[in-house]
């Protein structure tokens, strides 16, 4: 297995170079101007041309891509054209943007994939029912859910914020970023701990699991609560909570229809076949069967859909973010695409094909641990 | 000729069966009702405003009826009443699903044409080919398309076919070309090709009559698939103001949410919903006709 995790490495950091220059010759070949066009109005045509020639923009395109490369490798990020945001705030909007991508694609995905068991197990009214809810809201305008979710709940969410925090949170003493920073620390540590002594409890009392599902979330928001409060964060956690809701279940709702839609599909395929018919037969309740046999089976193909999907859903964010106004990674691309920020444009493209890539070796990971088959040479 | 006949009618044949196999799926149908609903809804638009509606008050741009104050109840005059600037909401509804129309079609043109040719190639040649070309589509699957489209369209006023083009190549490109490569490894090991090539049929031969006619099946329903995605990636950037049609569903939302938010006028719900769900719906009717398609390929999936 360590043998096809490094291919998996190796390839993905191959592609995310040949991604790089892609989008390099991308931005050169359709975005009008260049790093200097910003200040075309400040300066005579000599003086900018001069600075062309300093920076090295006169030269060819691939010579240019390559000392872009070279640089980016060795000092990082750079700088900025409009000089307002460096990689500290890249980095702060980064942090917003997985704070509301972990929590939100878990939701959607345990409720995702929970209906589609649903769906696909019972004929009918409910299970047609279930199948149109996903469509309707896996083709939602994110821009009007933005503004649905925004206009009748905003106001009262400042209200509750007002009401519960309002007095006990200072943000000028506390860094905000550094505040999501740990949420996002804890909670992944709290969800790969739970899970963990969740399978070690199980083989230890001899169960074939401890928690159910809701259970163990259960668990990691009681775990990670209870760190905070210790740790004495609870009320700008409680505050960020209520400030990432509307972004959080906004994501939540345009991604759960892509789960529910392939869990369908994947239950509608192993339906018939014949272990679960060998369930059904020793007399098994209908809903173990559901969740125990078929549904277990049929979970490769979500998890499947899932690596390929995350470009998908990484955009759907990037919309949403937008149009709720929510200070992530989206947002940074916008501000910086509007103010002709190009090196700023490349570095936040850069850090989401990165962020992809990460993702995707997660996943595949689950899936290498889930289904030797993809791993094990036939 | 009496060989052709008897293949054309065959041909006519299994074409029929698929028709009614589609048309037996009640997914299917209902989106094929309603792409038919908008393809109607794109010729009546000139029509009704050649013949109906004077072009002062329903003029989808810059109509203006003096008579109701904006943005206006539906009546009878304005079926979905009026937006926050005075203009009919039906009219710039049914005239916004014209460039819809052109971005969709363009958009999974383009997809299909490219990641079949580029699946088929890598699956057919293997090799450095395939190599090269799946590396460059796992690039590029890193490059969310929606994202660059926007990106693009902020910088560039992309009319209707441009914002096409662009998605369908990112898309095609991408995600598509990877699609249709695992399809077509698949096909490439079936015992037919190695029949085929016992039987002395060239590559060529081989690529066009075996490998292309088995991936088009896929490659209509990824088509489907794509439309989705540059249907609400327009929306977003005709939201942002950002693409050459002033006319588009995405723009509809846009002036009501902006009339709301900046300058604090009532909301223009029905202009608001009508245009979100025109959108969804349109959206939704490609990916109900794929998922009736998959159905249709795919016996296992029919429900029993």
């Amino acid at each position: 297995m360590g043998k096809y995790l490094l291919r998996r490495t190796v390839s993905g950091i191959v592609a995310l170079v040949v991604f790089t220059a892609g989008m390099f010759v991308l931005i050169e070949v359709m975005i009008p101007g260049d790093y200097f066009s910003p200040f075309r109005l400040g300066m005579t045509g000599a003086e900018v041309e001069a600075l062309r020639v300093q920076y090295g923009l006169d030269r060819p395109l691939p010579i240019r891509y390559w000392l872009w490369l070279q640089n980016f490798v060795f000092h990082g990020f750079g700088q900025s054209t409009t000089g307002f945001v460096r990689h500290g705030p890249l980095i702060g909007s980064l942090t917003a943007t997985l704070l509301v991508f972990v929590v939100g694609l878990g939701l959607a995905y345990l409720f995702g994939s929970w209906l589609g068991r649903i769906a696909g197990w019972t004929r009918g009214a409910r299970g047609r029912t279930l199948t149109f809810l996903a469509i309707t809201t896996y083709t939602i305008f994110p821009p009007f859910l933005g503004f649905l979710l925004f206009y009748f709940f905003n106001s009262r969410l400042a209200d509750l914020r007002h009401r519960l925090v309002g007095a006990s949170v200072d943000w000028k003493t506390m860094d905000q970023t550094s505040v999501m920073t740990r949420m996002n620390i804890t909670i992944i540590v709290a969800t790969i701990v739970v899970l963990a002594l969740g399978a070690l409890g199980a083989r230890v009392l001899g169960k074939r699991r401890l928690l159910s599902p809701l259970g163990k979330v259960i668990a990691i928001g009681v775990v990670s609560f209870g760190w905070w409060t210790y740790k004495g964060i609870f009320a700008y956690t409680v505050d960020i909570w209520l400030e990432a809701a509307i972004p959080i279940f906004a994501f939540a709702i345009l991604s759960y229809g892509d789960f529910l839609l392939v869990m369908r599909t994947s239950i509608l395929g192993v339906m018939n076949d014949d272990y679960v018919t060998t369930a059904r037969a020793k007399g098994m309740p209908s809903r173990v069967v559901r969740d125990r046999h078929a549904g277990r089976n049929a979970v490769f193909p979500v998890l499947g859909r899932l690596i390929v999907s995350i470009p998908y859903l990484l955009s759907g964010l990037v919309i949403i973010e937008q149009s709720v106004g929510w200070g992530g990674i989206g947002t940074t691309l916008f501000d910086a695409v509007t103010a002709q920020d190009l090196p700023l444009v490349m570095d936040v493209l850069v850090l989401i094909g990165a962020f992809t890539l990460v993702l995707r070796l997660v996943f595949e990971v689950a899936q290498a641990i889930l289904d030797p088959r993809v791993w094990r040479p036939a | 000729m009496k060989l052709l006949l008897e293949r054309l009618r065959a041909r006519r044949r299994s074409m029929g069966r698929t028709a009614r196999a589609v048309l037996g799926s009640p997914t299917a149908v209902v989106g094929f009702a309603l792409i038919l609903l908008f393809g109607l809804a794109a010729i009546a638009h000139p029509i009704l405003m050649k013949t109906v509606w004077p072009a002062k008050v329903y003029d989808p741009l810059i109509g203006y009826d003096f008579k109701v104050l904006p943005p206006a109840p539906p009546s009878s005059a304005h079926l979905l009443g009026t937006d926050s600037l005075g203009r009919d909401v039906m009219s710039m509804i049914l005239a916004a699903s014209r460039s819809a129309w052109v971005v969709a079609l363009v958009a999974a043109g383009v997809t299909g044409v490219l990641a079949t040719f580029i699946g088929a190639m890598g699956a057919f040649f293997r090799g450095w080919i395939d190599g090269i070309l799946s590396h460059v589509s796992d690039a590029f699957l890193l490059l969310p398309a929606p994202i660059f489209v926007l990106i693009v369209s902020e910088q560039v006023e992309l009319s209707p076919w441009q914002f096409g083009l662009v998605f369908g190549l990112i898309n095609g490109l991408g995600a598509g070309a990877i699609v249709l490569r695992s399809q077509g490894l698949k096909v490439m090991a079936e015992p037919f090709i190695e029949a085929a090539r016992v039987s002395g049929g060239g590559g060529f031969h081989i690529l066009t009559r075996h490998l292309i006619p088995q991936l088009l099946p896929l490659s209509v329903l990824y088509m489907m698939l794509s439309v989705v995605g540059a249907i609400v990636a327009h929306g977003f950037a005709a939201f942002f103001g950002q693409t050459e049609s002033l006319v588009s569903w995405g723009a509809i939302v846009f002036f009501g949410v902006t009339a709301y938010r900046s300058f604090g006028a009532a909301v223009p719900w029905t202009a608001l919903i009508a245009a979100s769900a025109a959108l969804s719906l349109f959206a939704g009717s490609f990916y109900l006709v794929s998922s009736g398609l998959q159905e249709v390929l795919d016996p296992r999936l029919r429900a029993r």
